[in-house]
């Protein structure tokens, strides 16, 4: 067996070109994805970007710096579809790989060469060629000894750029600021900054303990894979959720408290599809909005048994909503799900309702069959906009099997 | 409303682009972008390209002449069509071919088309009127207007 590579595949601005895949007439064009509200731009193309457009600017100042921009209305849906598709086609080239994110892939790479009868380069360019061909978005792909280096090379390459690094890239390094690296924030970055560590090569070159005392061992783990030692394996599966959480936006901010409630109801529902899907309960409820521009943390509730009911999960919800602040105007919210269980390896009870309920399970059988929120809490009815745009049913958190955000 | 649509260039035939002098109207938002055919309320002589029976073509936008029998106006909206306040000028359904609509300063995407009815004056001259439905929660929050045409097969 040959020097083991790691892959990392990374779509270049992956939403519009999943946009322009069934879309000729937006090639070419500066294009910007909306988020669930259409306020933000949650994508942009490479055209929109050199207008100064960033993620995250409302549509009010992206139409500004780019007055010529078209807007298209996001479809996760479709988004996962062609994900899925990348993700197939790297699978018939590739005896592991790892679904990090929508967009991004690592893939062991050492058959790279033997399936295209080409050397490492060629056939990484072969590979995205054949990834332009078959799915229809342009890829960065980086190859290197470990997955840190491979995604440093990859980021490094866009917009579609093959880089092959090799243990030996002390230029390549050089060139790279240490924020650059998967795993380092702006605080990590100021530390580092702080020992005169600035650039990729000066972290390579840094004392491993120094590393560890500074950055954990997660931090060290970063200063091994930078020697192309690769300590961070590929994960073909997704380990099991430590916390499943649903929430979002509450469309605009509002102190309205029906509607307030009506996102909890929402968010609960959403939550509990999540649980079904993961066959899961969870032990504790916690219950975060953000209200005024704070993150207000209001409580996290114990479930008397482990439990994916809605009036449990509801009950719990609903005191911790109640007791926050009722001036200020709430623009987020987010339910989170912790100390979670297998749903078969949970210890049963003569005492307490079932985890959940015939009606739960009856809900949850007529939407598989009828679409999701055929049947929904009648709390739910103040969103009618949300409910009445069937695009809001499918959201990023909805796309499952995926490592990270 | 909608102020605007575009149309690409290479979905209108060149005949149709010499005979209405299309050409002033040719726009291209970036150098590898195709060109499009800009077609604006605002233009002196409003025009609409408009699948009717069975064809592509290049029709007046609403009508803006006082002494021409058509309403005074560019849009129609579908409530009042439904009440039947313009069933005596014989409304006969058509589509307006569009990649893009403007509202507001915002340029947005349009699958398939826009609905829109075509109206003969006394003269037997054809005039189209985009119909409007109230705007989506979406579509509102992205352009600030609380109408959007009544799109083909989806709605924003």
């Amino acid at each position: 067996m040959g020097t083991r590579f790691i892959g990392h595949i990374d779509s270049d601005c992956f939403y519009v070109s999943c946009e322009r895949i069934r879309s000729y007439s937006l090639r070419g064009v500066p294009c910007g994805v909306l988020g669930n509200q259409g306020a933000c731009v949650i994508a942009k193309s490479y055209e929109l970007k050199s207008y100064g457009v960033k993620t995250g600017h409302p549509i009010w100042e992206a139409k500004k710096l780019c007055p010529h921009a078209v807007f298209v209305k996001r479809d996760f849906h479709w988004y996962e579809v062609i994900s899925r598709q990348l993700l197939d086609l790297l699978k018939t080239v590739s005896p592991q790989v790892e679904y990090y994110s929508i967009d991004e892939m690592f893939f062991d790479a050492s058959e790279l060469q033997r399936y295209f009868q080409l050397p490492l380069y060629e056939a990484t360019r072969a590979l995205q060629t054949l990834v332009q061909e078959q799915v229809g978005v342009p890829v960065s792909i980086g190859i290197a000894p470990s997955r840190t280096l491979a995604k440093l090379g990859s980021d490094a390459s866009k917009p579609f750029g093959v880089r092959v690094i090799e243990k030996e890239c002390e230029p390549f390094l050089r060139s790279q600021p240490v924020g650059e690296l998967c795993g380092v924030g702006s605080k990590s970055a100021r530390k580092l900054h702080d020992r005169n560590i600035h650039t990729c090569w000066d972290f390579r070159k840094a004392d491993r303990l120094m590393i560890r005392n500074l950055l954990t061992i997660k931090g060290e783990a970063l200063w091994w894979e930078l020697q192309g030692d690769a300590v961070n394996p590929i994960q073909t599966t997704r380990p099991p959720h430590k916390a499943i959480a649903r929430g979002g936006s509450c469309g605009g901010k509002t102190t309205d408290p029906t509607r307030i409630r009506a996102w909890a109801v929402r968010n609960i529902e959403r939550l509990i599809e999540a649980l079904d899907h993961h066959r899961v309960y969870a032990r504790h409820i916690s219950l975060q909005i953000d209200a005024n521009k704070t993150a207000l943390w209001l409580g996290r509730t114990p479930l008397m048994v482990p439990s994916a009911s809605f009036r449990m999960i509801y009950d719990a919800v609903i005191p911790m909503l109640d007791a926050a602040p009722t001036t200020h105007p709430v623009s987020h919210m987010h339910i989170i799900a912790e100390n979670l269980t297998w749903r078969d390896k949970i210890q049963r009870s003569l005492f307490f309702e079932e985890a959940q309920s015939p009606l739960d399970q009856l809900k949850r059988n007529i939407n598989q069959k009828l679409g999701r929120f055929a049947i929904r809490s009648a709390e739910t009815l103040p969103l009618h906009e949300i409910y009445h745009d069937a695009t809001h049913n499918y959201d990023i958190c909805d796309v499952s099997g995926k490592m990270c955000f | 409303m909608c102020t605007g649509i575009t149309i690409a260039w290479r979905d209108v035939p060149a005949k149709l682009i010499q005979k209405h002098q299309l050409e002033e109207r040719i726009i291209q938002r970036s150098e590898t972008a195709e060109k499009e055919i800009l077609f604006m309320q605002r233009h002196r002589r409003p025009l609409l390209p408009v699948f009717y029976q069975g064809e592509l073509r290049i029709l007046p936008w609403g009508n803006r002449q006082r002494n021409i029998n058509a309403p005074l106006a560019q849009w129609c909206d579908l409530a009042t069509l439904e009440s039947g306040a313009w069933s005596m000028y014989h409304p006969e359904p058509a589509e307006i071919q569009a990649n893009f609509g403007l509202e507001r300063g915002v340029w947005f995407q349009i699958r398939e088309g826009i609905k829109a009815i075509l109206i003969h004056d006394q003269h037997e001259q054809p005039h189209v009127y985009m119909l409007l439905q109230p705007a989506s929660h979406y579509y509102q929050v992205m352009t600030g207007y609380e109408k959007e045409p009544l799109f083909l097969g989806e709605q924003i």
